[in-house]
């Protein structure tokens, strides 16, 4: 499918394409109602109460006013609806200040002044600096002589850096006034939301330019919600418009997440319904056989001899409307409003607020807060997220010497300065392409400082490197770069750049000296995607070394090579590579091939190591999460090595003799199920031992093991407290999640860049680090985090207040529905099984939304043990996995709790009040305020610490009850009328409270003071230790040993890879029945890499012993 | 009677202290206040032995005295239930202090039947505006000519009528019907202007007639009985004697048995009984109380035994089980 967009041509394509109205509105005035009821409908929940509110429209089974459900249901439903409606209108605010915006726009060969909205596929749209792109453009024509414009592309992928876009080599050179009159069509695929391609073609009509086809790609695009910047102005072309675009393409609703506590509440609802429907069809039964052999007796009552055919249901239903309340109603709207509470605890926290950059955190997704409590699995990238992603040259290694292992900076080495002064070609040369071998923009402010604009830090890192050794990048001036080295300036013409793509994992550009014209060819790239081009002959080893002593080291190693290209060869491959750029179909693939035929006998010139910092508290993190019995996966696109000593550093895997390092590899699906075989068998073997086992695997056995052996790979991953995954791709890293996701384990995924994203959609809870990498992973995310370590806060306090707290208020919610309706039960049994109802209408309505709803809100407040406890004791977040507070089995105790407390309530209330006293209204009123007292107890004994609020709320509730009831009491209407003075006014009232009270909570008391004191949970025993004072002192020994940090994250003051290899003898002993040390070629152990280079390195290391 | 309420320990200046004036610094978005923190000074009581234990005595010892006033009231209140026959007669067994009041007891009798409690109009007993307000009087609603009855519904209908008449010596008691029913419901329930009309006028006739020229506002027992009881075993007040009524005095009482109780095997129960400031003889309050400040000085006692004989610091860090096990690997039990 293809879409022609005819340049200028206003008739057209008006018809074909949607306009430029962009519409991000879930609702239209008109359809609101009807969609957000459709909406809100489609819960389970709300269909059964709509249903039970129908149902009591029907005044012969209804046993209280229909208000009663009513009521609560609008006040539901308006609630839920207000908030989607004014999420809507601002939606609808925001789309319609985008859509009036004012832009100039051709037409009829005119320049006018035109609604955003009202622009049309092949209008050409004028822009100036700073203005925002309203829809996606094909360039025609800039400021800039060159046909270059800048553009921040921050809102469509969160890369705050400029990106460089040109415009097609047709268009280049054509008069500013012709671009009004210009024609012509673009032929570009239907569109997508691929934000990094665009395929097409141009064709210009004359008498602008010959026929020729002029190949376009996303370099000629400026796309929506992108910024123009440092350029006077551009005029491009629509081609997508309205919701058509790339960024309209993208956007879309992401599938609500549902936390466990949410499942789980669920469960317990459909369980207390078919508890319910069980209630009901046995008191219905009940109720029918009483019917017609007592009621019958009961000449009062005067039943008639024969009834409507429905005469069986009539009680039935009367007990299902009666039992209804047993779900209670308020619990979704009390849950969301607490949600909402926790995120914006999330939001308010100071302790997590990036200081740098002071970004706070963000709780995108309210609604999961609980999850965090429950995590059991992190999966976490590395470059970024565990590692500050700030790129620092710290060593290189130039022809066979290696510079700055000594002071551990390159920069300062005197050797190697001495090579720059001295002029030392190996040395000029590697400079030259750390210099050139980039899509790095200079930029040159007023003062005339240089600073640069690079998409890759490691790009910017060698640049600024190779600026510190007196290269300096000083222009970029269209094709032609300058170099400043050593006061004389040396010009460059860049004649192609083949582009770095993470299946090539190497960049090359093609430049001719401007001063002899030669060109060369200079690439950088990952070792193996440069060191098997070397030319014949090339004695690569050091460099192999070099390699793999640095990534040893944890540092980020590129080669660099070069090659002087003969005139006629760079002619001839010049014009496949054209020919390449054309196509309209794989054209990334078309693209590699015809790189690689150029990329070959390459002269090495050396390799750079760059260091990539951890992260402040990086370790400590990830010892306290683990301790938490939290596992903890690495996944990253970053070499075995480099992966490796990073997870060393930051407490993720420990050296011997704790931890053991098992490898997972092989090439073909025998090797790899081989090694995924025995690393399973000596996992089980070691279960039992304290030793922390991790596994490693790259990204092609992972393929292979996926593919293959998933049984055994999901085996693995339960057994695995830590796995360290190198090289794997996005899509890899979502597999991944879904594995741990498939055997019931919460996920959570942290990331910081776009490869994440995949990841963080998937898992659980998405963590998003708004870090260097651009916000792209963090807009995706669940929470965005500025740094690693406010994880840690996340879970352990925010997660486990929030997985705390919904524990307790959903159990609660259950526990005072059934307590009434328990009691309404009861006394159906001394009514004649009829279906009366105790309560009064407004007292069964107030109860759940009003009198018992307000104390339990507050419990948002509740801390069961201070953050700095948990933050010592991260153990105690077990009792948040696996819903270990919100289960079953807990819930059956809240079960139990509230049978007691209705046989408390209704025996005494029948007892007290007999005889003479039995008057309905009273008795009702003495049951109702008989649950009052003992909720405002049952709330006190759960509470952990009191603020004001929770004192206000819960004893400021039970004053209201009175006062709402005296209120009442006041008006001669209301059946209330008198009732609750009269009550107030006998002692008998008072004595009846206070014996509900101590009867309901003493064996309450009871049981907890036993529990606690003889029986405690390990949050009791802190709690004790905590607020008792004493002991707690003691408990500082236990708390971890801060860890001297500076011993183990800096591994760049070993100079010598020997210190190293005890923390590699682990990956020796994969085998479980192999003496290490007996062993003297890699040869006899078939699981190991067939890569030549990792398997010397491992025999290497172990002669080295 | 919360034993955590007061206990306030050592949390509640915990936290907020130390890191608050670094951190104002630098947060400039979300602004510091100990709310939006989660830092709000708390009192976080536990349940230390010395509080339990001695809420537990507190219980005992209030409960008890309160029990044994409740029960001592209880009785001190002289009742005479008798099951009515054509004419009892009976020695009052102490003396009974005016106002002696008169109720009669009906066993399974289910006027909390949703059937029955929903047979009234409530619209229609206040105001003569809404007579044909009958809609939820069914089957008693209307007459067979389609006029509305008034009082209407099942309640009124059914309403008791077995009268009593009390002699001492030969000598009429006189039977106060004053102040018998709610003042609030003659004032504001039943209508003054409300007369009753096609009552007790059908085929079938439930209970007492009305005499049709007295408004409901004076009709006392068919307000005493439209209190609709809410278990099947009630009381209603019928009137007071305002004589006191000496021991041994012999009582006679003639009764006029029309209510209809045989069908579905209810009793007829007649209840002469004074009145205390806990109301009528109830002995349930008492007896729940001085058993209830027992079992709780029983707890109390076992707790306070224990707690001698195996005595368990609280907070001892060794009971955290990941203490005991270096490596790590905790085990939870």
């Amino acid at each position: 499918m293809k879409r022609y967009v005819y340049i200028n041509d206003d008739e057209l394509s008006q018809e074909l394409y949607c306009d430029n109205r962009i519409s991000n509105r879930k609702y239209t005035l008109l359809n609101f109602l009807p969609k957000n009821l459709w909406e809100q409908f489609s819960r389970f929940m709300n269909q059964y109460f709509l249903l039970i509110a129908c149902l009591q429209l029907w005044p012969l089974i209804t046993p209280v006013n229909p208000a009663s459900t009513w009521g609560p249901l609008i006040f539901i439903f308006a609630v839920s609806a207000t908030k989607e409606a004014w999420d809507d209108y601002n939606r609808y605010l925001s789309d319609k200040k985008a859509n009036e915006k004012e832009v100039w726009v051709v037409r009829q060969g005119i320049k006018k002044h035109i609604q955003a909205q009202d622009i049309c596929v092949g209008n050409v749209v004028w822009l100036r600096e700073n203005e925002e792109v309203p829809c996606d453009l094909v360039l025609i024509g800039t400021s800039d002589p060159q046909g270059v414009c800048y553009v921040e592309t921050a809102a469509l992928d969160g890369e705050t850096d400029l990106k460089t876009r040109v415009i097609p080599s047709a268009c280049m050179g054509i008069d500013f006034e012709l671009l009004h009159k210009m024609k012509g069509v673009i032929e570009c695929p239907i569109p997508d939301k691929d934000i990094r391609r665009f395929d097409a073609n141009l064709r210009l009509f004359p008498p602008f330019i010959d026929n020729d086809f002029c190949p376009l790609t996303i370099k000629n695009t400026i796309l929506q919600s992108c910024y123009l910047r440092n350029t006077e102005w551009v005029c491009g072309v629509a081609v997508y418009t309205g919701n058509e675009t790339k960024l309209g393409m993208s956007r879309g609703i992401p599938e609500p997440k549902l936390t466990a506590v949410d499942a789980m509440i669920d469960k317990l609802t459909g369980a207390i319904f078919v508890f319910q429907i069980v209630v009901v069809i046995v008191l219905g039964i009940a109720g029918n056989v009483w019917k017609d052999t007592e009621a019958v007796k009961q000449w009062y009552v005067l039943y008639p001899k024969k009834g409507p055919w429905y005469e069986l249901l009539v009680i039935p239903l009367r007990f299902e409307l009666l039992c209804s309340i047993m779900i209670p109603i308020s619990i979704k709207v009390s849950l969301d409003l607490v949600k909402s509470l926790y995120a914006k605890f999330i939001d308010w926290d100071n302790q997590m607020i990036d200081q740098e950059t002071s970004t706070p955190s963000h709780a995108t997704n309210t609604a999961i807060s609980e999850d965090l409590g429950q995590v059991e699995y992190i999966l976490t990238d590395k470059t970024g997220t565990l590692t500050e992603n700030i790129m620092i040259f710290r060593r290189c290694c130039i022809g066979g010497i290696f510079y700055g292992n000594e002071s551990g900076d390159a920069l300062k080495d005197v050797e190697l300065l001495n090579a720059v002064s001295s002029g030392s070609p190996d040395v000029i040369q590697f400079l030259t392409v750390m210099a050139l071998c980039n899509t790095v923009i200079p930029v040159k402010s007023k003062t005339g400082a240089i600073s640069y604009k690079a998409q890759s830090q490691d790009e910017d890192a060698l640049v600024q490197a190779a600026a510190r050794l007196h290269m300096v990048f000083v222009n970029k001036n269209a094709n032609t770069l300058e170099i400043n080295f050593n006061a004389s300036i040396i010009q460059y013409e860049v004649l192609d750049t083949l582009e770095f793509t993470s299946d090539r994992k190497r960049m090359s550009v093609v430049v001719k000296d401007c001063q002899n014209g030669k060109i060369f060819l200079l690439s950088k790239g990952a070792d193996e995607a440069i060191i098997p081009y070397a030319c014949a002959g090339q004695q690569t080893r050091t460099f192999t070394e070099a390699v793999e002593q640095y990534s040893q080291l944890g540092l980020r190693t590129l080669c660099l090579a070069w090659r002087e290209l003969k005139e006629d060869e760079y002619r001839d491959w010049s014009l496949m590579f054209k020919e390449a750029n054309s196509t309209l179909v794989d054209r990334e693939w078309r693209l590699a091939e015809v790189c690689q035929r150029l990329e070959h006998d390459l002269e090495i010139l050396g390799v750079t190591a760059i260091e990539d910092r951890l992260q402040d508290g990086v370790p400590e993190t990830i010892e306290t999460l683990r301790k938490a019995g939290i596992n903890f996966w690495m996944l990253t696109g970053d070499k075995q090595n480099t992966a490796i000593q990073i997870a060393l550093s930051c407490n993720f895997i420990s050296p011997e003799p704790k931890g053991q390092l098992l490898l997972i590899n092989g090439k073909t699906e025998d090797e790899v199920g081989r090694s995924l075989d025995r690393v399973l068998l000596t996992m089980r073997i070691t279960t039992s031992e304290p030793k922390d086992v991790a596994f490693v695997i790259d990204g092609w056995a992972l393929e292979i093991a996926l593919k293959h052996y998933r049984k055994a790979f999901t085996d693995l991953a339960i057994l695995s407290r830590t796995a360290l995954c190198c090289r794997v791709t996005p899509s890899q890293k979502a597999q991944l999640v879904e594995i741990l996701k498939s055997c019931d384990y919460r996920t959570l995924a942290i990331g910081d860049g776009g490869n994440d994203v995949r990841m963080i959609q998937q898992a659980d809870i998405g963590v998003g680090i708004s870090g260097r990498e651009g916000l792209q992973a963090a807009r995706a995310a669940d929470y965005s985090i500025g740094k690693f370590r406010f994880l840690k806060r996340l879970i352990l306090v925010h997660g486990r207040y929030s997985y705390n707290r919904t524990a307790f208020l959903s159990q609660y919610s259950f526990y005072k529905s059934l307590l009434i309706c328990f009691i309404q039960i009861f006394f159906s049994f001394i009514s004649g099984v009829s279906g009366t109802s105790l309560f009064n209408s407004v007292s069964l309505m107030a109860y759940n939304v009003f009198y018992t709803s307000i104390p339990v809100l507050v419990s948002v407040l509740d801390k069961d043990l201070s953050e700095k406890t948990v933050m010592q004791h991260p153990q105690i977040l077990f009792y948040c996995q696996a819903g270990r507070l919100l289960n079953p089995s807990t819930f059956a105790g809240w079960f139990g709790r509230s049978l007691f407390h209705a046989i408390v309530v209704f025996v005494i209330s029948i007892h007290a009040y007999a005889y003479e006293k039995s008057e309905m209204e009273e008795v009702s009123m003495v049951a109702l305020s008989g649950c009052i007292w003992l909720q405002a107890f049952v709330v006190t004994i759960e509470t952990n610490s009191f603020t004001v609020l929770q004192h206000l709320a819960i004893w400021g509730n039970l004053a209201a009850f009175y006062i709402i009831n005296w209120i009442l009491s006041a008006v001669p209407a209301s059946g209330l009328y008198t009732i609750m003075f009269r009550l107030c006014k006998q002692p008998s009232y008072w004595i009846t409270m206070f014996l509900i009270v101590v009867t309901g909570m003493g064996p309450v008391l009871a049981i907890k003071y036993f529990r606690y004191t003889y029986r405690p949970s390990k949050i009791n025993t802190l709690q004790q230790a905590e607020r008792l004072g004493g002991p707690i002192l003691s408990l500082g020994n236990i708390e971890p040993q801060p860890r001297s940090i500076e011993k183990d994250v800096s591994p760049l003051s070993i100079t010598l890879p020997k210190n190293r290899n005890p923390v590699y003898e682990p990956l020796l002993s994969d085998s479980p029945n192999s003496t290490r040390k007996s062993f003297g070629s890699a040869t006899t152990f078939d699981f190991f890499p067939s890569q030549s280079r990792l398997s010397s390195s491992y025999s290497r290391n172990c002669k080295d012993n | 009677m919360d034993p955590n309420g007061g206990s306030s320990s050592a949390g509640a200046a915990d936290g907020a202290s130390d890191p608050a004036a670094a951190r104002r610094r630098h947060s400039k978005k979300p602004k510091y206040s100990r709310f939006t923190q989660q830092e709000l000074p708390a009192c976080k009581p536990i349940l230390t032995p010395g509080w339990v234990i001695s809420s537990f005595i507190f219980v005992g010892i209030i409960f008890i005295p309160i029990g044994l006033a409740s029960l001592f009231a209880s009785e001190r209140v002289v009742e005479i239930v008798h099951a009515m026959t054509r004419t009892v007669t009976f020695l009052v067994p102490k003396q009974m202090k005016s106002p002696v009041y008169i109720y009669y007891q009906l066993d399974n009798f289910y006027q909390n039947h949703r059937r029955y409690v929903k047979g009234r109009s409530d619209k229609q007993l206040r105001s003569r505006a809404s007579e044909n307000d009958t809609s939820s009087c069914d089957p008693e609603d209307v007459t067979s000519n389609k006029s509305a009855i008034v009082p209407c519904g099942l309640i009124a209908w059914s309403l008791f009528n077995d009268t009593y008449g009390f002699s001492v010596n030969n000598t009429l008691l006189g039977v106060s019907k004053k102040n018998i029913a709610w003042k609030s419901d003659q004032q504001h329930k039943f209508g003054s202007d409300v007369y009753p009309k096609n009552f007790q006028s059908g085929g079938l006739i439930g209970g007492a007639k009305l005499n049709s020229s007295i408004p409901l506002s004076q009709q006392v027992d068919l307000i005493v009985w439209m209190r609709t009881a809410a278990l099947p075993t009630f009381r209603k007040l019928y009137g007071k004697i305002e004589v006191d009524l000496e021991a041994n005095t012999e009582l006679t009482v003639v009764i006029e048995n029309n209510y209809n109780t045989y069908s579905f095997g209810g009793k007829k129960k007649l209840v002469l009984s004074t009145t205390s400031w806990i109301g009528g003889k109830n002995d349930f309050l008492g007896i729940a109380y001085i058993t209830l400040g027992g079992l709780s000085l029983f707890l109390a006692i076992s707790f306070l035994l224990i707690y001698i004989i195996k005595p368990r610091p609280l907070g001892d860090p060794t009971f955290l089980s990941w203490n005991r096990n270096p490596a790590g690997h905790f085990n939870f039990n």
